[in-house]
């Protein structure tokens, strides 16, 4: 390694249970991809390159949730390593999709699948990276914005604050000119409870949002869970609509299990 | 696979711990002795999920979103298996249209995620490097039409879905919404470089060292009577399978090793078989329109008769 290559920022990218969507997002920088690779050390990432060199790392950034034993201490050891640890995509910030375990018996969920269950070594829970070590920020979406990758770690770099937007989809919706699919159509939408970051693209496609990039700031999920009753929906589907990707974040889950609802 | 920097040793074991450059995670073990393979095991190690379980109770039409999640690399695929079982069990049949425009956007994640596995994940292992970013200094000719086709594949995808990850279009019995037909039309220009481009790059991986180990393949895929398939037809193999999809667990079954988190695929009474990109092109070659005759087709790569 030369020496002004050692002076680079060093990136590790680490993966957890995940659909490798939100890593792969690096890769589909097809524009930046090799000038970003100029700016930084690649030192882990073994998705891209067979050359995995140990930390510490400048910027960790995980994908994925934490759904067995060996991953909840596999992710001290990574929060060590990293001087920033990143949490990115619903999975690393949310549980994932397989966190709807954590309403089931996992292990009867297992031996659904696996005709073996005493081979399979997993938690009950899948939970998300912030409730095993303190992380730096965390960057929604499933899978995340590159864009916002991108700006993630160009933030990261210069040592300011990402510019990533914490209010919610219709802001995004009414920006693009979309005509409000539940006032003007009574299609079920969560963008009024959910981040901004995706462009509103349900909403653009004449369908309701359903969730991806989780909570927005402050959400209402609440309230929006009594106005979808209230217009007509059933029960079971508003508990459906709030588990999904991002079920198990705590403003989703009052929502599914109407904590507070009147 | 990058097994390639490991010593070569007449008996002993290769262990790799973390597979680079693959879907997913996995290790690899293989054991020699005098030069003789004894044992090989591909252990997946990527926590499960349990997709099968989570899904019950879900209605059907959350289904193409959520099997989307299965993986990142190939959402299109578990979108299009999805709405295609729901609407055989409803009995719904498609508008051609629908059909015409699941086939474009599945073939656009072909694009993309062929593209990926070519240049990025296995390219590096054949020219000597660790990884797409060192192969694009010494050849970075190759590497901007690479990615300029990866960006071909993933820009069918969002104009299609919404976005190259995860797209939100897929509907059981359809589209939520369909794109405007003069931005498809838009894409003709940059189709018709990136098939020129494809057809030189064939010759280009052709010229590969390709290691002299060949087996008795079962390639495993489906079969459609007019069209090089990508979401219809029968299940066919090259020794003699040939089943409608609902016959699937009749002739087929997955094992559960102790050893691997990814259930093991056998036909019964036969063994493993082969599936994906290759096995389709060895069992319909003969359905690629004409372009097809510019493939490289040499003694040492050679098209199917």
């Amino acid at each position: 390694m030369s020496s002004r290559e050692s002076k680079k920022p060093r990136i590790g990218v680490f993966k957890f249970a995940s659909c490798d969507g939100c890593q792969l997002s690096l890769l589909d920088l097809e524009d930046e991809l090799v000038a970003l690779a100029a700016a930084v050390d690649i030192a882990f990432f073994p998705e891209m390159s067979s050359n995995m060199r140990k930390g510490p790392y400048d910027i960790g950034l995980v994908e994925g949730s934490v759904t067995t034993h060996h991953d909840a201490s596999r992710i001290h050891e990574i929060r060590k390593q990293c001087k920033t640890l990143v949490a990115i995509g619903a999975c690393a910030t949310a549980g994932g999709i397989q966190a709807l375990r954590n309403w089931n018996d996992s292990k009867q969920w297992v031996s659904h699948v696996y005709a073996h269950p005493e081979y399979i070594q997993t938690l009950g829970m899948s939970t998300p990276i912030s409730e095993h070590v303190p992380i730096d920020f965390e960057l929604r979406g499933c899978p995340v914005s590159k864009r916002q990758l991108l700006e993630l770690v160009s933030a990261t770099l210069a040592g300011r604050r990402p510019n990533v937007p914490t209010y919610s989809v219709c802001m995004e919706c009414k920006r693009a000119g979309h005509v409000c699919v539940t006032v003007a159509q009574g299609i079920a939408c969560l963008g009024p409870a959910t981040q901004a970051g995706c462009g509103a693209i349900c909403p653009s496609f004449n369908r309701g949002c359903y969730g991806c990039f989780g909570p927005a700031e402050t959400p209402n999920t609440v309230i929006l869970a009594e106005q979808l009753l209230a217009a007509g929906r059933s029960a079971e589907a508003v508990t459906r609509d709030f588990r999904s990707f991002n079920a198990w974040a705590w403003p989703c889950r009052q929502a599914s299990e109407r904590k507070g609802l009147s | 696979m990058n097994v390639a920097t490991e010593p070569r040793k007449k008996s002993g074991t290769i262990k790799v711990d973390y597979m680079a450059r693959v879907e997913g995670e996995g290790a690899l073990f293989v054991k020699l002795k005098n030069d003789q393979v004894q044992d090989v095991k591909l252990k997946i190690f990527e926590p499960p999920r349990l997709f099968e379980a989570l899904l019950r109770g879900r209605h059907f039409n959350e289904a193409p979103d959520i099997t989307a999640r299965i993986c990142g690399i190939c959402p299109g695929a578990y979108q299009m298996s999805s709405v295609h079982a729901i609407e055989r069990a409803l009995g719904i049949t498609i508008h051609p249209m629908v059909r015409l425009l699941r086939r474009l956007l599945y073939a656009g994640e072909w694009i993309e995620s062929h593209v990926l596995h070519i240049y990025m994940l296995h390219a590096p292992d054949f020219l000597g490097y660790r990884d797409f970013v060192e192969l694009a200094k010494d050849h970075p000719k190759e590497a901007t039409k690479a990615l300029r086709l990866k960006k071909l594949g993933n820009h069918i995808m969002t104009l299609l879905g919404g976005r190259e990850i995860h797209p939100v279009s897929v509907a059981v019995g359809g589209f939520y919404k369909t794109p405007a037909k003069a931005d498809l039309e838009k894409l003709t220009e940059e189709l018709k470089w990136a098939l020129d481009i494809a057809c030189t790059k064939a010759q280009f991986l052709a010229g590969f060292e390709y290691p002299d180990f060949e087996q008795t393949y079962e390639f495993v895929a489906l079969s459609h009577p007019s069209e090089y398939p990508l979401n219809e037809g029968r299940l066919v193999s090259n020794k003699g399978l040939n089943i409608d999809a609902s016959q699937y667990e009749d002739y087929f079954v997955e094992q559960h090793v102790k050893h691997s988190n990814a259930l093991h695929s056998v036909i019964r009474g036969r063994g493993s078989y082969q599936t994906g990109p290759l096995a389709r092109f060895n069992l319909s070659y003969s359905k690629l329109p004409p372009w097809r005759s510019r493939f490289p087709n040499s003694a040492d790569c050679a098209c199917p008769a």
